[in-house]
């Protein structure tokens, strides 16, 4: 509760204040890699030479970024030798694997405070009444690992808080989540949307629900109509990451997230490095501020952002307008271009389509899974085939392939477009 | 490297003695916007806390709270108050030292006797609790944010009375880490060299009472001085003349923010953002506004403002009368829950 108390004061603190101060903790994370961490001892080495907190944004900028593939093959190398004895014990965190390349960074007991803030945070913003029931649907404790009286806040007046497996077949996970009647759930957008469409088909409304938050994918706009056509509610989106933790909340009066920086600093770069300005994208790279156990400096963790305007509601935190998703999420033509295709709101129009999937296997070939509750004519096929090659820019192949299930990943995640193309085969 | 510039205050990990005022800041902004009947359920809970451990506790309240002893707990309203005496200032002079329980308290932190003085009356003393301490930083983040303030500019305090008296620069404007330096100006100072010292120190926030700004206001306008920096005047004041708030925004084109405050007590209601009214500060203490037949006054009726602080179970005050006059007010426009007091005066 400490640490949310000063960051209702850092939201509205002038940006280039704000900046200051996040660029000392900065300082001060990039000084303890450079004394702790085996990693970073040659490439902080400059930081030596800074007297003590005058280290500026061009000395940041000019750190090497860190990939995904750096994390796995440093293994303990990029591990401090030691914590500060405040951030409490050091406990490992595992990422799910949904890149192909599951990667694994110490953290310490701070995490879980920061977490317990950013909760609060999102609570106090969204005015929620945390008296009240919450469900999250995200992948199942161990057996027997559920901790008793769970509560969804740390206030006092804090209601219950309950987890469900979201392994669970749809049908059974619908039952669980109706029989909790909760006012507030928490999962993926994918699963959320779902669980409305089983609501819209089985006429059962979830009593009590005001409150629908979503974390782990991207939230499309036929999800947000979907939920709000069936249960009539908005979605509360948040981006975040495993090895990071949160990186930015939903704006509680537009549809833009704000970036965390007590957190994580942001930086979005275009091809070249630079920052992005407002309403463009690029890459997104990110510097834990909290986490002195496993440093991660300017790490790529291969998302993709547009930047934002600075937001109308008055606070200054930093702004992305929309997550536009991950780097293998991008669709790779012959020529080089890559682009996040969108073919949701087209294939909607076939009202007996419940789900798909688009796999891009070869330069020339995509793979489209879809589940509908009646077969696909010829004609409909081939429509379906003209609006992907439409969308993707590119005369392909399009495979349909009619399943009874396109399941999620085991961490529950669900996309609906992913491409297998190596960096190596265009870029060589 | 020294370990000192590893401790990190983006945001701080407070030590104990900081932890507890910023939880309470952190219960604060909730409670703000809490439903009312939900709000009052919990500040009866506290109250017959409170009222319990002092039935249990002082031989001075213990006959006036015996009606407790056949009470079931949990079942204290608004309307067993009445069955406690109200307490003037004059008692509360004579018997502070009965008043005081010399219990230790388990979570209110380390008590320690402190001067109360009012000009006019001789001093008393009173034991307050690092809880207290705590509460009052709380409500001082609550004002600040509130009002939005740039706590990171230097702060100027000028107050009668107690230790205020001396003039010098103290730690920081609040307990926030990046807070600006706070000064203190004595009251003692003729107003033309409180006024100069203020244009010196060049701060962003003044925190005084009334017939202090009153002469600062009077200089400036003779000396057509003006400290560009300042953004807000902070007005610790039962009453605030409009015409002393329309004067100080004439004369340095800031506003001033008014906070219904009692030495004895704390703040008890701090303006409201939005509009000029005052926002009680009800999880620190139960207000009541009563008639001539001590009966309470609802919305848009003035009465006398008696209050019962909730949080200092070492001196506890039950039912102490302010000596003021305020008018009940209604729902604030400005969405908080908070109740309202309007026009205060003595």
């Amino acid at each position: 509760m400490a640490i949310f108390s000063q960051m209702q004061f850092i939201e509205r603190m002038p940006p280039e204040q704000q900046n200051r101060l996040q660029m000392r903790q900065i300082e001060r994370v990039l000084r303890f890699a450079h004394e702790t961490v085996p990693f970073y001892r040659e490439s902080l080495d400059g930081i030596k030479c800074i007297p003590d907190g005058e280290m500026d944004e061009a000395f940041f900028s000019s750190l090497p970024l860190l990939t995904r593939s750096e994390i796995q093959s440093a293994g303990l190398e990029l591990r401090a030798t030691r914590t500060p004895p405040e951030h409490g014990p050091v406990y490992l965190q595992r990422t799910s694997g949904s890149t192909g390349k599951p990667i694994e960074v110490a953290t310490t007991s701070l995490r879980a405070v920061m977490s317990h803030a950013h909760t609060l945070r999102t609570q106090y913003w969204n005015r929620f009444d945390v008296t009240q029931k919450s469900v999250e649907i995200r992948t199942a404790y161990k057996p027997g690992a559920e901790p008793k009286n769970r509560v969804w806040s740390v206030l006092p007046w804090s209601g219950p808080s309950k987890r469900l497996d979201i392994n669970l077949p749809i049908s059974e996970l619908f039952d669980q989540f109706i029989n909790e009647a909760p006012s507030s759930v928490l999962s993926h957008p994918y699963t959320l949307m779902l669980l409305a469409e089983r609501s819209r088909e089985t006429g059962i409304q979830p009593s009590h629900l005001t409150t629908v938050r979503s974390f782990a994918e991207m939230v499309t706009p036929n999800i947000r109509q979907t939920l709000r056509e069936v249960w009539n509610v908005p979605v509360i989106d948040s981006y975040s990451a495993t090895e990071i933790g949160i990186i930015a909340h939903q704006c509680p009066e537009n549809e833009t997230l704000h970036v965390q920086p007590e957190n994580v600093r942001v930086e979005v770069l275009d091809d070249n490095g630079n920052q992005c300005k407002p309403g463009t994208s690029g890459r997104v790279v990110l510097t834990p501020l909290q986490n002195f156990a496993s440093p991660l400096i300017r790490y790529e963790i291969g998302d993709y952002a547009e930047v934002g305007e600075s937001c109308s509601c008055g606070r200054t935190l930093p702004v992305l307008s929309r997550i536009l998703g991950r780097h293998r999420n991008l669709c790779v033509l012959k020529n080089g271009e890559r682009f996040f295709p969108e073919i949701q709101a087209d294939l909607k129009s076939f009202g007996h389509l419940r789900q798909f999937q688009a796999y891009q296997k070869t330069l020339e070939d995509i793979d489209l899974k879809i589940v509908a509750t009646r077969p696909f004519t010829q004609t409909e096929k081939s429509e379906v085939q003209a609006i992907v090659q439409k969308k993707f820019h590119y005369p392909f192949r399009v495979n349909i392939i009619e399943v009874d299930d396109i399941p999620r990943a085991a961490n529950g995640k669900f996309e609906e477009f992913k491409s297998d193309i190596p960096e190596a085969k265009i870029d060589g | 490297m020294s370990t000192t510039s590893l401790l990190q205050f983006w945001p701080e990990i407070p030590g104990q003695d900081k932890n507890s005022a910023y939880a309470l800041h952190a219960q604060l902004l909730f409670t703000q916007w809490m439903q009312p009947d939900r709000f009052l359920h919990f500040q009866l809970r506290q109250l017959e806390n409170l009222l319990r451990f002092t039935g249990r506790n002082s031989p001075y309240w213990a006959e006036d709270l015996k009606f407790l002893e056949a009470l079931p707990v949990g079942e204290l309203y608004a309307e067993h108050l009445a069955l406690i005496p109200v307490m003037s200032s004059g008692a509360l002079q004579q018997n502070s030292q009965q008043i005081i329980i010399r219990k230790k308290l388990a979570n209110h932190g380390r008590s320690r006797m402190a001067r109360i003085s009012k000009p006019g009356v001789p001093p008393i003393k009173m034991m307050v609790t690092g809880l207290i301490d705590a509460w009052n930083d709380a409500l001082a983040l609550r004002s600040l944010d509130w009002d939005e303030s740039d706590v990171s500019m230097p702060c100027v305090r000028i107050f009668q009375g107690g230790d205020k008296q001396k003039s010098g620069r103290i730690e920081r404007g609040s307990i926030l880490p990046w807070s600006g330096p706070m000064h203190v100006i004595s009251a003692a100072l003729p107003s033309a060299d409180q006024l100069q010292e203020l244009m010196r120190i060049k701060p962003g926030s003044l925190q005084t009472e009334p017939h202090i700004l009153e002469g600062l206001l009077e200089q400036a306008v003779l000396q057509g001085s003006k400290p560009d920096s300042l953004r807000e005047i902070r007005c610790r004041a039962q009453s605030l003349d409009p015409e002393l708030s329309k004067l100080a925004e004439k004369t340095w084109g800031v506003p001033v923010i008014q906070e219904y405050f009692l030495e004895e007590i704390g703040v008890i209601a701090h303006q409201c953002p939005v509009q000029q009214v005052l926002h009680i500060n009800s999880e620190f203490v139960f207000v009541e506004i009563l008639n001539e037949d001590d009966k309470p006054c609802t919305a848009g009726q003035t009465g006398r403002v008696v209050v019962t602080p909730l949080q200092n179970f070492q001196t506890p005050l039950l039912r102490y009368d302010t000596g003021d006059f305020a008018e009940m007010g209604g729902a604030c426009d400005c969405g908080r829950t908070l109740p309202l007091l309007k026009n205060v005066f003595n």
